[in-house]
């Protein structure tokens, strides 16, 4: 008795499109050039580094900055820099 | 298309374009048996084969470039048909605000299967409608034994699982397409 799943069998192979090889060749070439070269990714990512690492720096040194700024004031005016009211 | 040539000569002797010519029979043909479409199936295979040439450079050749080539399209396919799902829900979702636009038109899937015997149509209509709902294994391994005539042997290389795992599956995915075959004639 034929299965109802043996039709399957039957399916013909056909042949793919003569068109499709342009097409692929020209995804191939559309995709090559919105490429990004390597080096150019490494540097971008570099600078982004960098620009990072500096943006860093100039907060901390302004922090710092800020700090020692208050202390030098304190100092000037005679300011107890503490909470010791009665020394 | 300096970069697939320069891939593979240092791998393999023969051409891209050769290896197109020799594959692009099979790999077509798999699409169809997945999208039963001939444009989605030409989708897949421009798409297959802009992967084989961007990822030339990963094979291994610890398997036959074939079966290499197989796994590409099987996977393919997969994804266009999940993305393809995914548009049409999108594309349900946004009708609901805009039901005249006529982008918002619902993509009806079309039995357009060229190896399909003229007066085998329907009966084979009925039976990938129901294969679709199959999940991606069963489907897969049904679509490689039973369409694609390869043996349980080619099917576990193909799908990288045991003999053993390609029969269990293969006998699930039978019992639920019959279940199904016959819950629908009921």
């Amino acid at each position: 008795m034929k299965e109802p799943l043996d039709i399957l069998s039957d399916i013909k192979s056909v042949d793919a499109p003569p068109f499709l090889w342009t097409r692929i060749q020209q995804k191939i070439k559309v995709e090559q050039e919105n490429r990004l070269s390597p080096a150019f990714a490494y540097l971008l990512g570099l600078s982004f580094l960098l620009l990072i690492g500096l943006n860093v720096l100039v907060i901390t040194q302004k922090t710092h900055h800020a700090a020692s700024e208050s202390n030098n004031i304190a100092q000037t005016m005679n300011l107890l820099p503490n909470n010791e009211l009665y020394k | 298309m300096a970069l697939c040539r320069h891939i593979y000569q240092s791998q393999n002797p023969l051409s891209f374009e050769e290896i197109y010519q020799l594959h692009k029979r099979k790999v077509y043909n798999l699409a169809l048996q997945y999208t039963q479409n001939q444009e989605d199936a030409q989708e897949i295979t421009q798409d297959v084969f802009v992967s084989v040439c961007q990822s030339m450079h990963t094979f291994k050749q610890n398997a036959q470039l074939s079966t290499w080539i197989y796994r590409i399209t099987i996977n393919q396919s997969l994804d266009f048909i999940k993305a393809k799902q995914r548009k049409k829900r999108f594309a349900f979702l946004t009708s609901l605000f805009a039901p005249d636009s006529p982008k918002m038109k619902h993509d009806i899937a079309t039995f357009d299967h060229p190896g399909a015997l003229l007066e085998q149509k329907e009966a084979l209509e009925n039976i990938f409608f129901h294969l679709n709902q199959l999940p991606d294994n069963q489907k897969t391994v049904i679509i490689l034994t039973k369409i694609e005539q390869k043996s349980q042997a080619e099917t576990a290389e193909i799908m990288e699982l045991s003999i053993k795992a390609v029969e269990s599956l293969l006998q699930r995915a039978k019992n639920n397409l019959k279940k199904k075959l016959t819950t629908n004639e009921g």
